[in-house]
C-alpha cells in the first residue's frame, strides 16, 4: 500500500520500474546476476527478478539485477 | 578553438577530463552518469559491441566474449602477457603479440589489445564531445610509469585507431602531481605519488620546484609492479571464498565460468564495503547445483580477516617506495607531501602502511579515482596553450644502450634521465677489417647484455676495411618527450647512417594501425545504421500501440467504418513490415499509417479538450483540496476523467 502510493509519487516524476520478468535480456536495462537453465523459457530471456531496476524517462537510474535462461 | 582531453585509461576503470574556458578542469560523467566507465568491451549476442557499464552488466551472461583489463595485455608479447585468470581467450599473434579471440556474430575474430583499448577511448572522445558539443581530435593519454616503449607505443596506436592525435603520453603519477600541484600554494617541494590502481602499482617520487615564478615538476624516480592492483586484492578473497566453498561442497567455483563472474563481483563489493564497515556478509544464493540441488554461499567476513589475506600484497608495495626513494637519492624526512591514488587507497589498511612508511599523513583531498584524468586535462590545457606557467619533466623508466664486445651493454641513457633527451657517443670497431657493426638496442639495468630487453637492432655497413678501434661510429640515442626512442648511426668517415624508431618486438604496423582506423569509422557507421533502426522501430510500435489505444478510447460509432477499415490495414502492413526489419519499409508504412489516422486523431483530440475543459471545472470546484494533500487532488482527478468515459 505505502509502497504503491511511492511509486506513484515517483511515477508523477517520471520514475518507472522496469518491467523485467519474462523479457529478452537488454544489456541496457538488465544486468545478468547469473544464467540458470530452465525449461519453458526461452533461451536469453529473464527467468527472474533479484532486484528491481528504475528508469527516469529513458535515462537508467538502476538497472535490473535478473536470472537469464540459458 | 581545439580542445585536448585527458584520458586516463585505466585497468579496471577509464575517466576523461577537459579544461573548461575558465581554466578550471571538469571530470565528464558517462552517458550512464558515472564519473568512471569500466574499462570493459563486450561482442554481444546479436553482434553489438557494447563499452563501458553495459558491457560490465552482461558480463556474467557472455563471459568468454567480455574482454576485460586488457591494459594487462597491451604492448606485451604472448608469453609475458599470458594470465590464468581471464576469462576469455588469449593467443599468440603472428607478430609475437597478445591477441584476443571473441565471437562477433558467430564469427570468430582475432583483436590485438590496441583494438580493445581504442574502443574504449574511442567512447572516453565519444562522452568529451557530447559534453562539448563539438568534435575532439586530440588527447593527452596517461600510462603507469613503469610501461616501457613498447606499451607505450601501442597506447599511442590504440589512441590513433580510435581517431585521436595524441599528444603526448604522461605517466599517471605525474599527471596526479600535477592535478596536485596546481590547486596548492606555489614553492619547492618533494612529493611521493603512491598510485594503486586496479592493476597496476606505482610509487613516483617527484619534485615540484618554484623557477622564476614557473611551475616545474620533475620525476625524480618511479618505480612499481605493473601486476600489483585492485584487482589482485580481489583475486585473494576470491580464492579464499572458493577454498572456503570447496572445504564444504567440493566443488571449485573457479572452474565454471559463471560462479566466477559472480564471485569476482561480490568479492569486489566485500572489499569496498570493508573500506567503511568493520565486517560484511557476501551472500550469493544458487551459485551453482550438484546432485544434491542448489549451492549458496553465504559467509561474513570481517576486515581484519580480510587485511590478513591481502597482508602479502599490501607489503609488496613497501619495495617499490623503497627503492624509488633511493634512486631519488632522497629519505623519508625529505618528502614534504604523500598523495594517494587510485581506488584501492581507500583501504584503511593501506593508508596506514603509507603512513607508516613515510611518517606522515597521507593527503587525500584528490579524489583518488580522478585525479590523473584532471593532471591529464591540465597537462592538454599546457599543450594547447592554455596554461602557461607549467612545464613538466618525465624521466626514463629504465636506462638505455647499446650492446657492446663481450656481451656488455653500454648504458648511453641512464634510469631517470630527464626527457626529452638526447645523448651520443662514439664507438670503434672490435676486429681488424670489420666491415659492419650490429646495433643492438637494449633496455635494462643489467651490465650482461642478454639479461635486459632488446628494443631493437639493425645493421651499419659498408665500413671501410680498417685496423680494429680505428672507425669512429658515433650512435646517437633521441628520446622524444613520449618516451619514444629513436636511434641512430654514423660512420664519421664516410657520412654513412642509419636509424631506427623503437616500437614495439611485435608491435602493430602502421598499415595494420591504419586498417583498425577504418573498421573503427565502419562500425561507427554500423552503431549509426543500429540505433536508427531501433529507433525507427520504436516510433513505429508506439504508433501502433497508440492508434489501437485511440480507436478504443473514441468507440466504434466514432470511427467510420471504412476509415477502420484503413487504419487496420495499414496497421497489419506496418507490422508485417517491421518482422521483416527492414528501415525503409518501417519508415514507409509509419507514414501511411499516421496519414489514415489524421483525421481520427483530430476528433479525439478535439473530444480530449473538451474533457480537459470538464476537468479543469471539476478541479476548479474543490480548490480546498489541491492546497491540503496532493494525492487527494490526483485521485479527484482520476475520478473525474472516469466519470467522462462513462458519460
Amino acid at each position: 500500500m505505502t509502497f504503491k502510493l511511492f511509486l506513484d509519487v515517483l511515477n508523477k516524476h517520471g520514475v518507472t520500474k522496469i518491467d523485467a520478468k519474462d523479457q529478452a535480456f537488454d544489456h541496457n536495462i538488465h544486468e545478468a546476476m547469473t544464467t540458470i537453465d530452465q525449461p519453458g523459457v526461452e533461451s536469453g530471456h529473464v527467468v527472474d527478478v533479484i532486484q528491481e531496476g528504475y528508469k527516469m524517462g529513458d535515462r537508467l537510474l538502476r538497472p535490473a539485477r535478473v536470472i537469464i535462461a540459458k | 578553438m581545439s580542445v585536448i582531453i585527458g584520458v586516463d585509461l585505466g585497468t579496471t576503470n577509464s575517466c576523461v577530463a577537459v579544461m573548461e574556458k575558465d581554466g578550471s578542469v571538469k571530470v565528464i560523467d558517462s552517458p550512464e552518469g558515472r564519473p568512471t566507465t569500466p574499462s570493459i568491451i563486450a561482442a554481444a549476442k546479436d553482434g553489438e559491441l557494447l563499452v563501458g557499464d553495459s558491457a560490465k552488466r552482461q558480463a556474467t551472461q557472455n563471459p568468454q566474449n567480455t574482454i576485460y583489463e586488457v591494459k594487462r595485455l597491451i604492448g606485451s608479447t604472448y608469453e609475458k602477457g599470458l594470465e590464468k585468470d581471464l576469462s576469455y581467450q588469449v593467443s599468440k599473434a603472428k607478430n609475437g603479440d597478445c591477441c584476443i579471440e571473441i565471437d562477433v556474430n558467430g564469427k570468430k575474430e582475432k583483436w590485438s589489445p590496441e583494438k580493445v583499448s581504442s574502443l574504449i577511448l574511442q567512447r572516453m572522445k565519444k562522452t568529451a564531445e557530447e559534453y562539448l558539443g563539438h568534435e575532439v581530435t586530440e588527447a593527452v593519454i596517461t600510462v603507469p610509469a613503469y610501461f616501457d616503449d613498447a606499451q607505450r607505443q601501442a597506447t599511442k596506436d590504440a589512441g590513433k585507431i580510435a581517431g585521436l592525435t595524441v599528444k603526448r603520453i604522461i605517466n599517471e603519477p605525474t599527471a596526479a602531481s600535477l592535478a596536485f600541484g596546481m590547486d596548492k600554494a606555489r614553492g619547492d617541494r618533494k612529493i611521493a605519488v603512491y598510485d594503486l590502481g586496479g592493476g597496476t602499482f606505482d610509487v613516483s617520487i617527484i619534485e615540484i620546484a618554484n623557477v622564476d615564478g614557473d611551475h616545474q615538476f620533475e620525476v625524480l624516480a618511479t618505480n612499481g609492479d605493473t601486476h600489483l592492483g585492485g584487482a589482485n586484492f580481489d583475486e585473494c578473497l576470491i580464492d579464499y571464498l572458493a577454498e572456503e566453498f570447496k572445504k564444504e561442497n567440493k566443488i571449485d567455483l573457479r572452474k565454471d565460468p559463471v560462479p566466477l563472474q559472480r564471485l569476482k563481483e561480490a568479492a569486489e563489493k566485500a572489499k569496498i564495503e570493508l573500506s567503511s564497515a568493520q565486517q560484511t556478509e557476501i551472500n550469493l544464493p544458487f551459485i551453482t547445483a550438484d546432485a544434491d540441488g542448489p549451492k549458496h554461499l553465504v559467509m561474513q567476513l570481517t576486515r581484519s580477516k580480510f587485511e590478513s589475506l591481502v597482508d602479502k600484497l599490501v607489503d609488496a608495495t613497501i619495495k617499490p617506495c623503497q627503492v624509488a626513494l633511493k634512486d631519488a637519492k632522497l629519505s623519508v624526512s625529505d618528502i614534504d607531501d604523500v598523495i594517494l591514488v587510485g581506488g584501492q587507497t581507500r583501504m584503511p589498511k593501506v593508508q596506514s602502511v603509507v603512513k607508516d612508511f613515510f611518517k606522515k599523513e597521507a593527503r587525500k583531498d584528490i579524489n583518488p579515482d580522478q585525479a590523473v584524468a584532471v593532471g591529464a586535462a591540465l597537462q592538454g590545457g599546457v599543450l594547447s596553450g592554455d596554461v602557461k606557467d607549467v612545464l613538466l619533466l618525465d624521466v626514463t623508466p629504465l636506462s638505455l644502450g647499446i650492446e657492446t664486445e663481450g656481451g656488455i651493454m653500454t648504458k648511453l641513457i641512464e634510469k631517470n634521465t630527464t626527457i626529452p633527451s638526447k645523448k651520443s657517443q662514439v664507438f670503434s670497431t672490435a676486429a681488424d677489417n670489420q666491415t659492419e657493426v650490429t646495433i643492438h638496442v637494449l633496455q635494462g639495468e643489467r651490465d650482461m647484455a642478454s639479461a635486459n630487453k632488446s628494443l631493437g637492432r639493425f645493421n651499419l655497413s659498408n665500413i671501410p676495411p680498417s685496423p680494429r678501434g680505428m672507425p669512429q661510429i658515433e650512435v646517437s640515442f633521441d628520446i622524444d618527450a613520449n618516451g619514444i626512442l629513436n636511434v641512430g648511426a654514423t660512420d664519421k668517415a664516410t657520412g654513412k647512417a642509419q636509424s631506427i624508431v623503437i616500437k614495439a618486438a611485435g608491435g602493430l604496423t602502421d598499415e595494420e594501425i591504419e586498417q583498425m582506423k577504418q573498421d573503427a569509422e565502419q562500425h561507427a557507421e554500423d552503431d549509426k545504421l543500429f540505433k536508427e533502426k531501433v529507433e525507427t522501430k520504436n516510433q513505429a510500435e508506439s504508433l501502433i500501440a497508440g492508434t489501437k489505444k485511440a480507436m478504443t478510447e473514441l468507440g466504434d460509432d466514432k470511427v467510420e467504418a471504412d476509415e477502420k477499415t484503413a487504419i487496420e490495414t495499414a496497421i497489419s502492413e506496418l507490422e508485417e513490415a517491421l518482422k521483416a526489419e527492414d528501415v525503409a519499409t518501417i519508415k514507409e508504412k509509419t507514414e501511411a499509417l499516421s496519414q489514415a489516422s489524421a483525421k481520427m486523431s483530430e476528433r479525439l483530440y478535439a473530444q480530449k479538450q473538451a474533457d480537459a475543459s470538464s476537468n479543469g471545472a471539476a478541479e476548479q470546484a474543490a480548490p480546498e483540496a489541491e492546497g491540503t494533500d496532493e494525492n487527494v487532488v490526483d485521485a479527484e482527478f482520476e475520478e473525474v476523467k472516469d466519470d467522462n468515459k462513462e458519460a
